[in-house]
């Protein structure tokens, strides 16, 4: 590969939570790394661990969190060594974030205007009136021109699909290189959803940001990503550009996702589930973590735990029965006995 | 198509209405017309899908169906007989044939309850089986839902969102209905588990001969499950017919902006031309006058802004001055 400056590097990142007994890992030997201006995906279903990830970069992950392992660098400056009162520094201005739920992140009893003012002053230095100005500029580019009544309302009194616009502006004020957007446009509806996404595919292309996009919709994914990576389970079980991914899915769970989804063009066949449900972070099963709801589950998944390795170029697969069928050692007998079977 | 089959439910000018109250003697000041004038009809063995946007009255319109709203005015008439007006006692016996499941699970089950009380609970309410046959009864619903006898016991926190789903169809499904009204049945659950809960509905809906009315905005969940499609705006239909034809050739601008803003599980399909209508959708105590869609529809022209399009009888029906060809 040729040496390519990533602006961020996770590396065999594993964060815990602290149960009240035993720390608990939330994701384990998460690894990818984001260039600038590139838009990486990430997906998985309810409790997989994305915005655990995300929570991880921003290093807000509450008293009961910590990172065991693993690095994030960031323009190469490890994340996980720097102190709170350095991150502070870096967050909401090199890298801003917006939050799955709009309105628990904006307060409630603060006027919108006083909240962006607030914001952009934090990490300029402009005066409040340059602040104030700057920030109903912002609100304008998000598609807001009432920008001057908007600053002096309170947020409940917004639709979901305008907090989402204010939390963008806020996020974006500061002009981060990294933006971390967790699930944006999950609480809306499918107009607003494509109001929003179309404005942060433009926002994307003048400021260059480099965007962390989390969801469980593949839609999305399919719509504003250029590399995509699947979670299950607290790990990443498969990663590709985003083409390769939707094309030629090889994790069992990311084939079973994309037959799980009721197609809106082409015939109705009956829908292929997944069968069973997630594993509870306490009780990981032993091997491949989706050995318990796959249908080529051989010996060797449920007993030794595979890595995320290349099967081709950048695109890497966590499964032992991709990998052994991508090198070129001979092929399992029990694997050959469950193509057999399929 | 069913259309020849007789309708099981015929809905004429249904309102829902909540009132809008104010000061201290709580005067009724307006009312928010959640579901504004609705006609229709869902025929015996076929799902009628019904999506639009969050507010615009879809779970209104199905909780006045089953009678958990009261009808501001209009008819609702099921199994051949007019239901609008039956009190709450006599609807305990139409309630065997017309049942209803939620979004969230959790919400409609009792959590002090184990799981083989909540599905024993209907046959002892209504005494309609022998006491001594309740407990295979309740075994049959677990087996038809997929859950295994042994989670009996359980209380529903031990369960997942999926599970608990299924927990909520085996209790809509104890006395055999003819509808289900289904209200975002699968909304609140992960991809891979809403396609198990849609197979499920599918095949009861073999065994046991239902009718639903699906109610959802997931646009994929509904082109799966439904033989018919109504889109709602505002309280009001504006397109109805079936899937296949409404999918193909959508007549309501909504319609097919709704369509379009949907985004594919497909890259190769980015990039495509689409519309993005702006703003929100407005507020039902305040509809817009004419076609309650003319704030927002690219298309629109002076007669929109003035004039109600009404929606016709036709098999594919659209409520629209100027339909798409
Ligand atoms: N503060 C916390 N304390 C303890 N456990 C936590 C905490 N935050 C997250 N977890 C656990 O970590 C796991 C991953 O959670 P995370 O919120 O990252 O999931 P997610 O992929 O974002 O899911 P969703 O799609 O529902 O948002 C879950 O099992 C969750 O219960
Ligand atoms: N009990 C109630 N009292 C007053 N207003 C209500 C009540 N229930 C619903 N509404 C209002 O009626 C309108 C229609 O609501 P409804 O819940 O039927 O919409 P919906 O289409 O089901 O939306 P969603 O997709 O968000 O579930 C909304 O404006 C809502 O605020
Ligand atoms: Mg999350
Ligand atoms: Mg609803």
């Amino acid at each position: 590969m040729n040496p390519i400056t990533h602006l961020l590097e996770i590396d065999r990142l594993q964060t815990v939570f602290w149960n009240g007994r035993e720390e608990v890992a939330a994701i384990e030997d998460v690894s990818f790394s984001l260039r600038a201006g590139e838009t990486i995906g990430i997906v998985g279903e309810s409790g997989c661990g994305k915005s655990v990830t995300s929570l991880s970069i921003m290093r807000l992950l509450g008293q009961n969190g910590r990172i065991r392992r693993g690095e994030i660098r960031f323009n190469s400056r490890n994340l996980v060594a720097e102190s709170e009162k350095e991150l502070r520094s870096l967050r909401g201005k090199e890298i801003a974030m917006i939050f799955q739920e709009p309105m628990t992140s904006l307060n409630p009893v603060l006027t919108i205007g006083h909240q962006l003012v607030e914001m952009i002053r934090c990490h300029t230095s402009l005066s409040r009136r340059e602040a104030k100005a700057y920030a109903m500029e912002m609100l304008k580019k998000v598609g807001l021109p009432q920008a001057k009544d908007l600053m002096s309302v309170y947020p409940h009194t917004l639709s979901g699909g305008m907090r989402q616009r204010i939390m963008i502006a806020m996020a974006l004020s500061c002009k981060p290189r990294l933006l971390i957007a967790d699930e944006p446009t999950t609480a809306l509806d499918v107009t607003i959803q494509a109001q929003i996404l179309e404005l942060m595919k433009s926002l994307r292309k003048e400021s260059g940001a480099a965007i962390m996009l989390i969801t469980h919709d593949l839609g999305v994914v399919a719509e504003m990503a250029d590399r995509v990576v699947v979670m299950y389970a607290g790990q990443i079980v498969e990663e590709a550009d985003v083409f390769t991914l939707f094309r030629e899915p090889k994790h069992p769970y990311t084939q079973g996702l994309m037959a799980s989804i009721p197609r809106v063009q082409g015939e109705n066949e009956r829908l292929r589930a997944i069968p069973g449900t997630v594993p509870s972070i306490r009780k990981m099963p032993k091997g491949c973590r989706f050995h318990t709801r796959c249908e080529w589950a051989a010996e060797r998944c449920r007993q030794e735990q595979p890595q995320l390795e290349s099967v081709g170029g950048e695109h890497q697969v966590r499964c032992w029965i991709v990998q052994e069928q991508a090198s070129p050692l001979p092929v399992s007998a029990n694997f050959q006995h469950q193509e057999a079977g399929v | 198509m069913m259309t020849a089959s007789s309708p099981l439910l015929q809905i004429e000018q249904l309102k829902t209405y909540y009132p809008i109250k104010k000061g201290v003697f709580s005067r009724t000041v307006g009312h928010v017309k959640a579901v504004d004038d609705v006609s229709l009809c869902i025929y015996e063995g076929e799902t009628l899908g019904l999506v639009g946007e969050s507010g615009c009255g879809k779970s209104s319109f199905g909780r006045s169906i089953v009678r958990l709203e009261d009808p501001y005015e209009g008819r609702i008439w099921f199994d051949n007989e007019d239901i609008t007006s039956r009190k709450q006692k006599e609807l305990k016996r139409v309630r065997t044939r017309l049942q209803i499941i939620f979004q969230d699970p959790y919400a409609s089950l009792n959590p002090r309850q184990r799981v083989a009380d909540i599905l024993a609970e209907p046959y002892i309410a209504h005494k309609l089986v022998p006491r001594s046959e309740v407990q295979v009864r309740v075994n049959r619903l677990l087996d038809m839902v997929g859950l295994p006898k042994a989670y009996k016991n359980r209380y529903p926190h031990e369960f997942s969102g999926g599970q608990r789903q299924r927990i909520g169809i085996a209790r809509a499904i104890a006395f055999e209905p003819k509808l289900i009204v289904c209200d975002e049945p699968v909304s609140a659950l992960d991809v891979s588990i809403q396609a198990q809960i849609l197979n499920l509905l599918a095949d009861l809906q073999q065994e046991l001969n239902l009718t639903y009315l699906f109610i959802a905005h997931g646009i994929g969940a509904v082109k799966y499950i439904s033989t018919r499609v109504a889109v709602m705006y505002l309280g009001k239909i504006v397109e109805i017919g079936d899937k296949d034809e409404l999918f193909r050739s959508p007549k309501h601008p909504y319609t097919q902006i709704l369509l379009q803003a949907y985004p594919k599980p497909d890259p190769t399909l980015r990039g495509d031309k689409r519309i993005v209508i702006q703003g929100d959708v407005p507020s039902p105590a305040h509809p817009p006058a004419g076609c309650r869609f003319h704030t927002r529809c690219p298309y629109v022209q002076a007669v929109c802004r003035s004039e109600e399009p009404a929606l016709g009888p036709d098999a594919h029906a659209v409520a629209c001055h100027y339909p798409l060809a």
